[in-house]
């Protein structure tokens, strides 16, 4: 059994290194407080972005936790450039994208075989949209690829550089996503970007 | 002009989000996180073994056939019995001996 005070000692070294260096401890030592130090500190802005992708809280869990089972596997192709959080958020962004591929196959098959079994797979889809506020009706209209940067941008705060490594896109296109998304916010909800 | 204009969108837009979109509650998600990843460990580990264990009992027989050629080569080229004579290795020996060295091999695939 192992000694409460090494343990103690353990997590509290844990808590209290940079990213970087908890990384460094859970690839060259294996060692799982370290990671878990890494979900707890990350585990909210990557479900807070996938919950926006997907609309979905539970889809949205699942792939939380995909990701970041992801990112224990793959960690130590981390090269330490750029910060870790954008490198979990690019997992992260290519589990929504697979999800998204799997759930248009699937609904292809399924129409296939008719409508009916369609609409009792949209009823089962919608049960976990729950939007709280003005701000994520807006998002909800807005296209996938605008909705991802500006959650990126302003719930993540990534740069524009980072939100281009996350999704493939080029700088340009982020900007012009974050441009005509901006555009679409003020018209939809004139008093939302106004300056009140 | 539109800069200043932008900047002040920015803020405000910066604000909406943190209003709508507050951080999540961990509520044991790292945990279970966590044992997923153990499980995984755990389910590699006994597939590295069943593996391992499979790859020895194929090769158990070829290997004691091999032993054997090789005491009794030895054995005609000294001209005496050495100790790799034939009857003495069965292949359950050999398996015996291979299973001890699994772990180790083991623990190279996971390396």
């Amino acid at each position: 059994m192992e000694d409460p005070i090494a343990k103690n000692l353990k997590l509290s070294t844990a808590e209290s290194g940079s990213d970087e260096e908890l990384v460094a401890r859970a690839v060259s030592l294996q060692d799982g407080d370290a990671f878990g130090e890494l979900v707890r500190r990350h585990q909210s802005r990557v479900r807070v972005c996938l919950r926006q992708l997907t609309r979905d809280f539970a889809l949205a869990d699942d792939l939380a936790q995909e990701t970041f089972v992801r990112a224990w596997d793959k960690l130590s192709s981390f090269s330490g450039q750029g910060r870790f959080v954008s490198w979990l958020m690019k997992l992260a962004y290519n589990e929504f994208l697979q999800s998204r591929r799997k759930a248009k196959r699937y609904s292809a098959a399924v129409d296939r075989f008719g409508t009916e079994q369609t609409a009792v797979h949209n009823q089962a889809g919608s049960a976990g949209v729950a939007f709280s506020s003005d701000l994520e009706v807006v998002l909800a209209a807005l296209s996938e690829e605008e909705r991802s940067v500006m959650v990126m941008s302003f719930a993540l705060g990534l740069s524009h550089a980072e939100i281009g490594d996350v999704t493939g896109m080029p700088i340009g296109t982020v900007k012009s996503h974050i441009h005509r998304a901006r555009q679409r916010i003020r018209e939809k909800f004139p008093e939302e970007s106004g300056g009140k | 002009m539109t800069g200043i204009h932008n900047q002040r969108d920015d803020e405000r837009l910066r604000g909406l989000f943190r209003e709508a979109m507050p951080p999540v509650a961990d509520d044991g998600f790292s945990d279970r996180v966590l044992r997923r990843i153990g499980r995984r460990k755990r389910m590699r580990r006994a597939v590295l073994y069943l593996a391992a264990g499979l790859g020895l009992a194929i090769a158990a027989r070829p290997a004691t056939e091999l032993l054997m050629a090789a005491g009794d080569w030895m054995t005609a080229s000294l001209g005496q019995s050495v100790v790799l004579a034939a009857d003495r290795f069965e292949p359950m020996v050999v398996v015996v001996v291979l299973g001890l060295l699994s772990p180790f091999l083991v623990s190279l695939l996971e390396d």
